[in-house]
This record gives C-alpha cells, sequence and structure tokens, in this order.
C-alpha cells in the first residue's frame, strides 16, 4: 500500500512538472510567434505622393519660384572657388599642426 | 558635385520585360528616392522617376542634389529608352541644371560611362540576366522601411557593386547598392529613403537645345566615355 502511494505522488509530480513544462514551452512559442509576426506586419518600404511636383527641395529656389539666375560657367566657378576653399583649409590644418608639433 | 555626374549613368532600371509592353511594368510618376553617400563627396539625394512610359518607349529622369554642404546643386537628367528584341536601348539623354531655363541634349558620347560598370551590363534587363550574381537572400533594412532581398553582386573594371533587389517586388525595387573599387568615385551606398508617386517629369525633351560649349566643358572635365 506504500509503495502504492509512493509511486502515485512521483508519478502526480512528475506528470505535474513535465504540464509545467510544456506551459512554459507554450508561453515561450506564444511570444516567438507574437515576435515573428510583429516583425512581419513592420516589413515594407514607405510611400510617397509627390502630387505631380518635382522632388527638387523647394528651399532651394526663391520666392518667385525660379532658381537664381547663374549659368554653368558660373557653376564651375563656383566649384572651383570651393576647391581653393578646401586647399586653404588643408594648408591651415598642416600649419596649425607644425605649430602644435614645434609647442608653439 | 562633379564626381557624381558619372554615377548618375547609372540607371536603376530593373524589368521583367519578356514579351511585356513597357506601359504594363511602368507608371508614369512612380519611383524611387534614394539617400547617396560617400567618404569622398557630399551627401546627395538621388530621385529616379518614370518621366514617360509609352508601349515600347521609357523616358528615366533622374534627379540629384547634395543635401548637405554649403552650396546646394540640383541637377537633372532624362534618358529615353526604347524596347527592342532583347534589352533596351538607351536612344537619347538630356541635362539640366536649376539654372538652366530649358534642358540641353547630350551627345551619344555621354550616354555611357566607363569610369564605372556600364548600365547595360546588369542595370538595364531582367531579373532573369541578372541570376548569375545572384548571392542569397537577406533582410534589410534601409531608411524607407525593412524587406526580403535578393543581393547580387558585379564586378568589373576595379570596381564591385552589390546591389540589393526586393523580393516580390514588381518592376524590381533597388532598395541598397555598395559600390566600391580603387578609385574615389567608385565608393558610395545608396539607400531607399522612399518609394514615390505621381513625381512631376522636369525636363521636356521637346523643347531640348543642342549641348552648349560651357555645359560640354562641364562634362568634359569628368570623362564619361
Amino acid at each position: 500500500m506504500k509503495l502504492i502511494i509512493v509511486f502515485l505522488v512521483l508519478n502526480f509530480s512528475v506528470y505535474s512538472q513535465s504540464n509545467e513544462e510544456l506551459m512554459k514551452k507554450l508561453e515561450s512559442l506564444q511570444q516567438r510567434i507574437d515576435h515573428l509576426e510583429g516583425k512581419k506586419k513592420k516589413k515594407g518600404l514607405k510611400t510617397t505622393d509627390f502630387g505631380g511636383k518635382s522632388t527638387s527641395n523647394p528651399t532651394m529656389q526663391n520666392s518667385s519660384g525660379k532658381a537664381p539666375a547663374a549659368t554653368p560657367e558660373q557653376m564651375k566657378q563656383i566649384m572651383d572657388a570651393l576647391k581653393k576653399g578646401d586647399k586653404y583649409i588643408k594648408d591651415r590644418d598642416k600649419l596649425l599642426k607644425e605649430l602644435d608639433e614645434e609647442g608653439l | 558635385m562633379k564626381k557624381v555626374y558619372s554615377l548618375l549613368f547609372f540607371v536603376f532600371l530593373f524589368s521583367s520585360l519578356n514579351a511585356q509592353e513597357l506601359s504594363t511594368i511602368y507608371k508614369e510618376g512612380n519611383g524611387h528616392i534614394y539617400k547617396m553617400t560617400s567618404p569622398h563627396f557630399t551627401e546627395n539625394q538621388v530621385s529616379i522617376y518614370n518621366a514617360k512610359v509609352e508601349k515600347n518607349k521609357l523616358w528615366i529622369e533622374i534627379y540629384i542634389e547634395n543635401t548637405t554642404g554649403f552650396i546646394k546643386l540640383g541637377m537633372w537628367q532624362q534618358f529615353e529608352f526604347e524596347k527592342g528584341k532583347g534589352a533596351l536601348s538607351l536612344n537619347a539623354g538630356y541635362i539640366k541644371t536649376k539654372e538652366m531655363d530649358v534642358s540641353e541634349k547630350l551627345p551619344k558620347s555621354h550616354l555611357a560611362g566607363s569610369r564605372s560598370l556600364k548600365m547595360t551590363q546588369f542595370l538595364v534587363g531582367s531579373e532573369e540576366d541578372i541570376k548569375k550574381y545572384y548571392k542569397g537572400t537577406e533582410e534589410v533594412t534601409v531608411p524607407a522601411g525593412t524587406v526580403d532581398a535578393k543581393r547580387y553582386q558585379v564586378k568589373g573594371d576595379g570596381q564591385t557593386i552589390d546591389f540589393w533587389l526586393a523580393v516580390d517586388s514588381k518592376p524590381l525595387t533597388m532598395v541598397k547598392l555598395v559600390s566600391q573599387g580603387k578609385k574615389k568615385v567608385h565608393a558610395y551606398t545608396m539607400e531607399l529613403v522612399t518609394l514615390a508617386t505621381n513625381i512631376g517629369a522636369v525636363i521636356d525633351p521637346k523643347k531640348a537645345k543642342p549641348l552648349s560649349e560651357s555645359m560640354r566643358k562641364m562634362l568634359e572635365e569628368t570623362p564619361l566615355n
């Protein structure tokens, strides 16, 4: 009789333990499904409707809606000026570095 | 900005051509807007969209403007493609800056780049044509969102380009492109910022003038051939 009771108690505890584990596993699987579904829902690409307008940034234009007059030649001059500006910055940095190294 | 000129000749035109008419694949005003970054030049926004669509002809317009830097510059280019027996053929090209009243027609010698992989190598054609470059499918996150995309890799002339096409997109949507190479102009990344609809075309090919001497000089400074 004692043996039967021990067996039943053991059996019940094993059952409840496995049941508990199953519930935990089920819960973790449910969480995984929710996570994957959430991830799936987030997938996709944004679309913007331009309503027939250009994609050009309007802040680049003046109030008349027309770009300021500058010929391609003037654009080239601007680019050259920028190049010179770059050179000036590089030379300045070089000089500052040299001064720094000399401890001045 | 000048360094970017040759990059403009990458027309991101993917299609499932086969026997289909272009007007069944492409919709006027639809396109893609990308953010282009490079360690060697300012950040740019590149818009690529269908300016006009006919049964067997397609006009693709590209607009590029720098989003960083002291001086803002913007430039449009438009290319006319025609469907032949196989891939699309490039018939004509036009250029316009914000400062120009009307666009100018590009000579044929300026329609293809040599400092970069030629677009006919992989950018104009069907998914079938680029199958051999397929490397795998990956989840890609760009400013426009997250999608599953097929990665392709092409190499040539010292340049390696990896690009990702969204799975099941029609027409095919390029979500990301990473270019690397020996030359500075080869180092850049493009990421999709948004898909776009109803974009108004700026260049009217019918009103285009022949290429001016000043524009020719500017283009020659960045040899495209």
